[in-house]
């Protein structure tokens, strides 16, 4: 009899803990495949940054350089929700404009790159340094509204796109202040330290812009500048319609190789970086790697111009709804 | 009182003493030195002009004007022509009225002397309201019915409608244009810009917003114009913004006519460099004429200068030997027989890509220079290239005051021995006591009369002045002055021990030095004249001895030859700018008049300064 029971209890024993331990393999096994499915080596989402640091009539071509990125941004699949698009926007409207309502990039006036659908996100005076550098580090006062904040995780990549005026170590904001590269670059290591990107392009046309990014140093970082210490950047096309120039050099080789470029292309920046010819944009472009963990051959353009989701796809159905996952 | 008792302080080490004695000498030096500076100006070293302004963007877009309508907007001014002098404002408010532009006729009339006269016109402005702007601002342009030596500028009023008519079709003007004719030139334009900024008179009814540029036209007849002109000094020596100039300059070398200062074409690189110094040389002598006595007129933008309003003159050059152009000079072309504008297209497009240049503006134009020479086109002199030449010359001047004041009293106040330190003290203090008031009376004397001479007009009416009447008060001055000079010439002598030369010419030296240091940098041109009129005859004024009446006469000759009338009249048809047979104008009246229209300064230095400082150097010659 007691042979009998302790057989019994042993079995009992041995059938809890298998049903136990069985238990515990599903909740691993389930929580390995969560993990496998959130745990992707890539990006999940995609944000733009496009700044225009200038104001006044003749800096149409601030303005029409940020236009034009948004433009190929949008084009190549970042939706409205996900681009914080910072202007003066005071070139459409402007009563010097003879084509009013309207911004151009080519003196051939076939974009109106102002025409439909351009949600501008700050503008007027609201582009300041330090609404920027609150936008980047999302320090931003509680009633800002959900469009003005860069709602990034850590698996999104973030295109940041500056033009304007600048110098060595600085860049002009709208005539009354200016914004220095240790800004920027504590303003990064600030996002880092939140893990608020996963990796960074950051894409400025300025004068002198390589020494903008000389002095980042948080990681995952990919830099590409205009000109180098010491150069102007210049500007491409003058409209002798409108009177001003409508874009700059280095801005318009940029998009000139992105009109090759669309949603399913396997363009790397290495190609995009080849293209950049010293004499046709006058000024000598700078790039800086070091920063950055993967090769330029294996980055994809579109890891930061396009909206492409990773899929992936489980072996097992997972169980939504049933019973409460452990995560 | 330190600096005579420094004199006599126990510690003076040679170089003080040596310095002391031979610094007198030292201003002549100077003074040749800050003259020879002036005329190494025209020398070929100068700077290229840039622009400084980014957002002006100077001849970068089409110009639009020259098509048949902006033509037959000209044939309004004829129908206006008809309605003769009296009529002609009424009739051009109703043609503005027509190219649909705000218009008012504004009258004006001031020093009124009944049955002799008074100051009165009309002027007639249209303002096109921007279609997108905010009427904050204004941009001017205006013309007179006359050119400024009486020709007739129906031309420039042509251009004027063609003008007004070409803006109205255009939308992309962020400020109102203001189109104003006035039948009295630069007085009427001061008139109307008195009403427009609210300045005392009565204000206008329809107005625009802050002027921030203005253009002024004017077109002579001719059968074909040379090149054109470009004029931009103000009445008291004020420039525009030399960014203003430049931009003009390159938009109408972009319209291949070329706009060339005061109309003077520069010696090409080729030529010898004299012909290139003496070309150089009369740029800079005709803008020193401008900017001295603001007397040169060439259309009507010099009284906007004044309100700080930047504004220039674009003014056709008839060539040499134009039938029409010398018969208008005459008076004998009648407005109706004027013939059409010669290159009409290449002034209009000038004028229009001008208007735009300021248009694309948001604020006034402050990057460039507002102190500047020019002595070529493209070519300027910023003012620390030519301000040392006035210092030299205040130096020098204050050099000679130091060593004369030192140099006062008897020979044994600059003994140098240590233990008649104390006596020497007292005895000059003694000689300080008796002799400056003697000094100070003298100077107050000569300047109550100069006081006279700038009050007395001031308490006549306007219209009382003619030139006849001006002449006699001069002459009435003249002889009052060498009444003066003669008499106090006598109480110096009847005073011998309570006089001393020496003084009275370093407080003189010391009055010019502070003068000419301060308009140095207000008005260069009229600083320097200030110096060679008073400063230098006073610097030489009793360098050598005068022992002998012979040397005393002579040298009040020589003073009286550099005197204010000597020089008015002799010098008067080269500093005004007026015709070689025209005797009869006065250049007194002249000043008199653009100091009481414009609140230019030429007459009281005249009265307070030049006219002072002669009399006390004739009063030095003569005294003991």
């Amino acid at each position: 009899m007691n042979f009998i029971r302790a057989l019994l209890r042993l079995a009992v024993g041995a059938w809890l803990a298998l049903v136990l331990c069985a238990d515990r393999t599903a909740a691993a096994s389930t929580k390995r495949q969560l993990e496998q499915l959130l745990d992707t080596e890539n990006h999940t989402n995609n944000w733009a940054v496009l700044v225009c640091t200038s104001r006044f009539w003749f800096n149409y071509r601030h303005i029409a350089n940020t236009l034009s990125m948004y433009r190929t941004v949008k084009r190549m699949g970042i939706p409205d929700s996900h681009i914080i698009l910072m202007l003066a926007d005071d070139v459409a409207c402007n009563p010097r404009n003879c084509y009013p309502a309207t911004v151009f990039d080519h003196p051939q006036k076939t974009t109106d790159l102002y025409g439909d659908n351009v949600e501008v996100d700050y503008r007027g005076y609201d582009v300041t340094v330090e609404n920027f550098i609150r936008l980047l580090t999302g320090r931003v006062e509680p009633h800002t509204p959900r469009n003005k904040r860069l709602l990034t995780d850590d698996k999104s990549n973030i295109f940041i796109y500056m033009t304007g005026h600048g110098g060595e170590d600085f860049l002009k904001f709208q005539d009354s202040e200016e914004i220095n590269s240790y800004d920027i670059a504590d303003a990064m290591q600030q996002m880092w330290e939140k893990q608020r990107y996963r990796e960074i392009l950051f894409v400025i046309d300025t004068c002198q812009a390589n020494t903008m990014f000389s002095k980042f140093y948080a990681p995952n970082v990919l830099s590409i500048g205009s000109s180098k210490k010491g150069e102007n950047s210049y500007s491409h096309f003058h409209d002798r319609d409108i009177g001003v120039s409508v874009i700059d050099r280095f801005t318009y080789y940029n998009l000139k190789f992105f009109e090759s470029v669309d949603m399913s292309s396997k363009h790397t920046m290495a190609d995009l970086i080849a293209t950049y010819n010293t004499t046709l944009i006058h000024s000598t472009p700078g790039v800086r790697t070091d920063l950055f963990a993967r090769k330029l051959e294996k980055t994809y353009l579109t890891d930061f111009f396009g909206a492409v989701q990773e899929v992936e796809l489980t072996p097992e159905a997972f169980p939504i709804g049933q019973k409460q996952a452990s995560i | 009182m330190s600096l005579v008792l420094s004199g006599q302080g126990e510690k003076t080490s040679p170089l003080l003493r040596a310095a002391r004695k031979y610094s007198g000498h030292l201003s002549y030096p100077l003074a040749l030195l800050g003259l020879c500076w002036l005329l190494a100006l025209p020398c070929s070293f100068w700077r290229r002009a840039y622009f400084s302004e980014n957002a002006m963007l100077p001849g970068q877009v089409y110009t639009t004007f020259g098509t048949a309508a902006h033509m037959d907007a000209m044939l309004a001014v004829d129908t206006v022509l008809a309605a003769g002098a009296d009529g002609r404002a009424q009739a051009l408010a109703r043609a503005f009225g027509a190219l649909g532009l705000d218009t008012e006729v504004q009258r004006f009339s001031y020093d009124e002397v009944p049955r002799i006269g008074n100051v009165s016109g009309a002027n007639v402005h249209g303002i096109l309201r921007a279609p997108r702007g905010d009427a904050g601002e204004a941009l001017v342009v205006a013309a007179a019915w006359t050119t400024g030596d009486g020709a007739s500028n129906v031309n420039g009023v042509r251009l004027l409608a063609a003008l007004a008519q070409h803006a109205r079709e255009q939308r992309y003007w962020a400020r109102d244009l203001v189109f104003v004719v006035t039948d009295r030139g630069e007085r009427g334009i001061e008139a109307w810009l008195r009403a427009y900024l609210g300045v005392g008179a009565a204000p206008l009814a329809v107005r625009s917003g802050q002027i921030q540029a203005a253009i002024s036209v004017e077109l002579p007849p001719a059968q074909r114009y040379d090149a054109l002109a470009l004029y931009f000094a103000g009445k008291g020596g004020q420039l525009c913004n030399l960014d203003f100039v430049n931009m003009v300059q390159h938009v109408s070398r972009v319209e291949r006519m070329p706009a060339l200062l005061h109309g003077l074409r520069d010696a090409p690189r080729s030529a010898h460099w004299w012909a290139r110094y003496r070309q150089a040389a009369r740029l800079l002598l005709r803008q020193a004429r401008a900017q001295a006595f603001g007397a040169d007129a060439h259309g009507v933008h010099a009284p906007f200068l004044r309100y700080r309003i930047d504004a220039v003159t674009v003014a056709g050059q008839p060539a040499g030997g134009d039938a029409a152009a010398q018969l208008a000079r005459q008076g004998l072309l009648a407005d109706v027989d004027v013939p059409p504008i010669p290159g009409v297209q290449r002034i209009g497009r000038t004028v229009e890509a001008s208007l735009r240049s300021l248009n694309n503006l948001l604020e006034h134009l402050h990057q460039s220079f507002f102190f500047y020479l020019l002595p070529a086109n493209q070519r300027y002199l910023s003012i620390g290239d030519y301000v040392p030449a006035s210092a030299l010359m205040v130096a020098s001047l204050l050099l000679q005051a130091m060593h004369l004041w030192w140099m006062q009293g008897a020979a044994s106040l600059r003994a140098d021995a240590p233990e008649t330190r104390i006596r020497r003290i007292n005895q000059s203090y003694a000689h300080l006591r008796l002799t400056m008031p003697a000094s100070v009376q003298i100077v107050v004397r000569v300047l109550a009369l100069g006081l006279g001479l700038l009050l007395a007009p001031q308490l006549a009416a306007w219209a009382v002045l003619s030139d006849t009447t001006t002449t006699a008060f001069l002459f009435t001055a003249a002889l009052a002055s060498c009444s003066l000079v003669l008499h106090t010439a006598d109480q110096c002598w009847a005073q011998r021990g309570q006089v001393d030369w020496r003084q009275l010419k370093s407080l003189a030296a010391a009055l010019v030095a502070a003068v000419v240091a301060c308009l140095a940098v207000m008005n260069f041109s009229l600083a320097v004249l200030v110096y060679v009129v008073a400063g230098l005859p006073l610097l030489v004024t009793r360098a050598a001895a005068v022992r002998t009446r012979a040397q005393r006469v002579a040298g009040v000759l020589l003073l009286l030859a550099v005197s204010p009338v000597c020089t008015m009249t002799l010098g008067r048809n080269v500093a005004l700018g007026l015709h070689p047979l025209d005797m009869a104008a006065s250049p007194f009246r002249v000043f008199l008049g653009d100091l009481h229209h414009f609140g230019s300064l030429v007459y009281p230095l005249v009265c307070l300064v030049y006219w002072p400082v002669n009399l006390l150097s004739m009063v030095i010659v003569l005294m003991p």
